[in-house]
């Protein structure tokens, strides 16, 4: 858009183009404004008061090279083991904050899945339905997170989406038939806030308040005799932008001490686990934190340097995440899961360069807090990493667990278009009974 | 040793396989014993592989074709081996493994001895890279901790750490006078030790650094390091790009759009370079390269290797593992499905 030249640059603090981003982002979030506040649900919140980080290692993340390590092994790879807080638990050489936490946290070692796709075990593992399993795109479990326990402060998101992925559509899932209202409030990633959201003066929120003035009236006249819910849910948009404007130093991170950037790591994970605590400790209920874009941890192919690089940088940033959600008394009531959509072979061959495929058979994953039990390894495998020898751990058993530990009940179901839909796709799967 | 003016293709091919399920064992780094025909590799595996290049084939491959079956040796216990080199006269063998060691192996009958000789923890991180001195005297040791060390070679006394690199210091070489050493690795930068003083001479700036990033990584900083014959010449390989510096005055003269590898002939002027398609050069003797000057007189941007080409050959994406032999006679390659292929330079 080309600056209008009878405009003053204060006036274009708040661009056309800003506030329809904006709006749309708002939107996007807070489309269900009504039924999002709705006083059971924020009871609900307020009683619940759970929290979830969930950092989503896209791509893959190699069991062998995190959770459930073989050094000696042929399987094993070049990368060696370190002892853990736990007697006889070894996990990788570049994970040395998370072995220190590992007395902290639960470890699965025998998580069994069986779509090798991107794509479609991306969606599995972050909604629990099979693409194709559902008339309606499934939800993230963090958008029925944040329908069934909202953010108690209405000013605040319930749900924000930390970093993207540039993957495939369904790899990173939306919030399927609950709608825009329970959609992520997208932030780019590298520790930023929304894009397009400008810091506040008071004189500029004021220049807002007049335009929205205008508009609502305008907005008034053009519900005459149209849908009012949908007029309804337009108007609350714009509100829920000039909340979001009010709340703007949510995601200010220059806010934050200099050594919290350094214990977190001069990564754009560590930027965006900053903020994710920042955004937890402030109110907002549920955050997702990509793990840079692009299927990083899928390593076919010049796998084990490289993956010192991106453990070193995971390890740091979760790490004082962890850190600091104890810290801070918020660990009780977060839970922060690590994980990805799949494991990899313990084949080494890749493509070139020695690397793995991909692997459902058994994988690992770590995740901890919101009261679960603590340190727990759970199940087991071969002295290859080849079968699961214990416990197999479905993705459905996951959800059923994570929801269970939120205080949500798995198997509810919720009504679209005259369908009762279970969370938990078939009502299939058992939580994990040793965590509780 | 009249010029070489062909290089062929020896028929037969090396391979190891100890029947574990695991995939194929990578060739990451070849070296020719000093002395006899025989030839170790740097492979995915916590042991090395050796062969006998003037064996026949005796065995026969998943695709039917026969080669020339290796052994592993030189055991680590977990991790894989990194680095390895002979020691000039070609007694003992030293290698270095991701469980940061070093170990020391007699060489005797053709083969190393089947424990080390000495075996001790040698950085913090993976020892990534092995040379002796040409005098068998020292060797020094580089590693994933960013360190660079320098041992008494026949009782491994440290003499020396080296700071300075900031990232994984991937290889070392000495100049064949024996009065240098050169380190390099994910942090873009070489750096020429005094071999005797220990101090750092000077530094070049290789660049092309990276964080390793997503799905398919580049390659950070260098590779791999070669010098020519008559030390004059340093080639520095990285992800993408080969630069040949004068070792002298550290100016870049020549520059390649083909990576990860290098190797000079031992006696002739001739480079090898390159990861999937090997590519030689007959390079001039004088200068290597013309240095050419901008309008404004300084010396203008290196253009691609100068001089004759001798030959390319393919071996497959992403294959590691170039040497020539010592007599100058052989080059061996490495490949990314296990085999090792020779060639014969006529």
């Amino acid at each position: 858009m080309t600056p209008n030249s009878i405009c003053s640059t204060n006036q274009h603090a708040f661009s056309r183009r800003a506030l329809l981003q904006g709006a749309v982002t708002a939107g996007a979030c807070f489309g269900g404004f009504g039924r999002l506040f709705a006083a059971e649900q924020a009871l609900a919140a307020k009683q619940a008061g759970k929290r979830v980080i969930l950092v989503f290692m896209s791509g893959g993340p190699s069991q062998f090279e995190t959770w459930d390590p073989k050094p000696g092994a042929p399987t094993g790879g070049p990368h060696v083991s370190i002892p853990t807080s736990l007697s006889g638990i070894h996990f990788d050489e570049y994970l040395p904050n998370l072995a220190r936490l590992a007395n902290r946290m639960v470890t699965i070692r025998s998580m069994t899945s069986s779509n090798a796709d991107h794509d479609q075990a991306g969606y599995i593992s972050q909604t629990s339905y099979n693409p194709s399993a559902i008339v309606a795109p499934a939800p993230h479990w963090l958008s029925i997170c944040a329908h069934e326990q909202p953010a108690a402060n209405p000013l605040l998101p319930s749900y924000v989406m930390l970093g993207r992925d540039n993957f495939g559509k369904l790899h990173v899932p939306g919030s399927g038939y609950l709608g825009a209202s329970q959609q992520a409030l997208h932030c780019p990633g590298n520790g930023t806030g929304p894009q397009d959201m400008p810091a506040v003066t008071a004189a500029e929120l004021a220049a807002y308040d007049r335009r929205e003035k205008l508009r609502s009236s305008v907005s008034q006249r053009f519900a005459v005799g149209r849908d009012r819910e949908m007029i309804a849910t337009h108007d609350g948009s714009f509100e829920q932008v000039g909340r979001l404007l009010r709340s703007s130093d949510l995601f200010d991170l220059s806010k934050e001490p200099t050594k919290g950037f350094e214990r977190y790591g001069a990564s754009a994970l560590g930027r965006d686990c900053l903020l994710a605590r920042r955004l937890v400790e402030r109110g907002v209920p549920f955050v997702r934190v990509q793990h840079q874009s692009g299927l990083a941890w899928d390593k076919h192919r010049r796998a084990f340097q490289s993956q010192r690089w991106i453990s070193a940088e995971f390890d740091q940033a979760v790490g004082a995440l962890i850190d600091d959600l104890r810290d801070r008394g918020l660990w009780q009531d977060t839970l922060v899961v690590l994980m990805g959509e799949f494991g990899r072979t313990p084949e080494i061959q890749g493509q070139g360069q020695p690397g793995r495929n991909h692997w459902t058979k058994c994988w690992s994953l770590s995740f901890g807090g919101c009261g679960l039990k603590e340190g727990l390894v759970i199940g087991k495998t071969n002295a290859n990493g080849t079968e699961l020898t214990d416990r197999p751990v479905t993705i459905h058993d996951l959800f059923c667990t994570f929801y269970r530990a939120l205080g949500i009940e798995p198997h509810k179901e919720l009504t679209f278009e005259d369908r009762p839909i279970p969370f938990v796709e078939d009502k299939l799967g058992k939580s994990v009974s040793e965590v509780f | 040793m009249a010029e070489i003016s062909k290089i062929t293709k020896v028929e037969k091919t090396y391979y190891v396989d100890d029947g574990a399920k695991r995939g194929p064992l990578t060739m990451a780094r070849v070296c020719f014993h000093p002395h006899e025909s025989k030839l170790v590799a740097q492979t995915a595996d916590r042991r090395l592989a050796l062969f006998d290049l003037t064996a026949e084939p005796t065995a026969k491959g998943k695709n039917g074709n026969s080669y020339v079956p290796g052994e592993l040796v030189c055991p680590h216990e977990i991790g894989w081996v990194r680095s390895l080199d002979f020691h000039p006269k070609g007694e003992w063998l030293a290698t270095g493994g991701s469980d940061r060691t070093l170990r020391i192996w007699s060489w005797a009958d053709g083969r190393p001895a089947l424990e080390p000789q000495a075996n001790i923890v040698a950085h913090a991180g993976w020892v990534e890279s092995i040379a002796y001195s040409p005098d068998g005297k020292l060797l020094v040791t580089t590693g994933a901790d960013q360190q660079v060390k320098v041992w008494e070679a026949d009782n491994l006394n440290l003499l020396h750490t080296l700071s300075g690199h900031t990232k994984a210091v991937l290889d070392v070489l000495f100049t064949h006078d024996g009065q240098r050493f050169v380190t390099a690795g994910e942090d873009g930068q070489v750096r020429v030790w005094n071999a005797q003083s220990f101090a750092l001479e000077s530094t070049i700036t290789f660049g092309n650094t990276n964080d390793q990033f997503g799905q398919t990584p580049k390659h950070s900083g260098v590779h791999r390091l070669a010098i020519s014959a008559d030390d004059r010449w340093l080639g520095v390989a990285g992800g993408d790009a080969v630069n040949v510096y004068n070792l002298a005055s550290g100016d870049v003269i020549a520059t390649e759009r083909l990576g990860m590898e290098v190797a000079f002939h031992p006696q002739q002027n001739v480079i090898a370079i390159g990861e999937s398609e090997v590519k030689f050069w007959h390079f001039e003797p004088g200068p290597f390269a013309k240095l050419e000057l901008d309008k404004s007189g300084k010396i203008s941007k290196p253009k691609g290797l100068p001089g004759k080409s001798l030959a390319s050959i393919k071996r497959g994406e992403y294959s590691l593992g170039l040497q020539f032999s010592p007599d100058g006679k052989q080059v061996a390659f490495g490949k990314n499905d296990g085999h090792i292929e020779l060639s014969e330079l006529t």
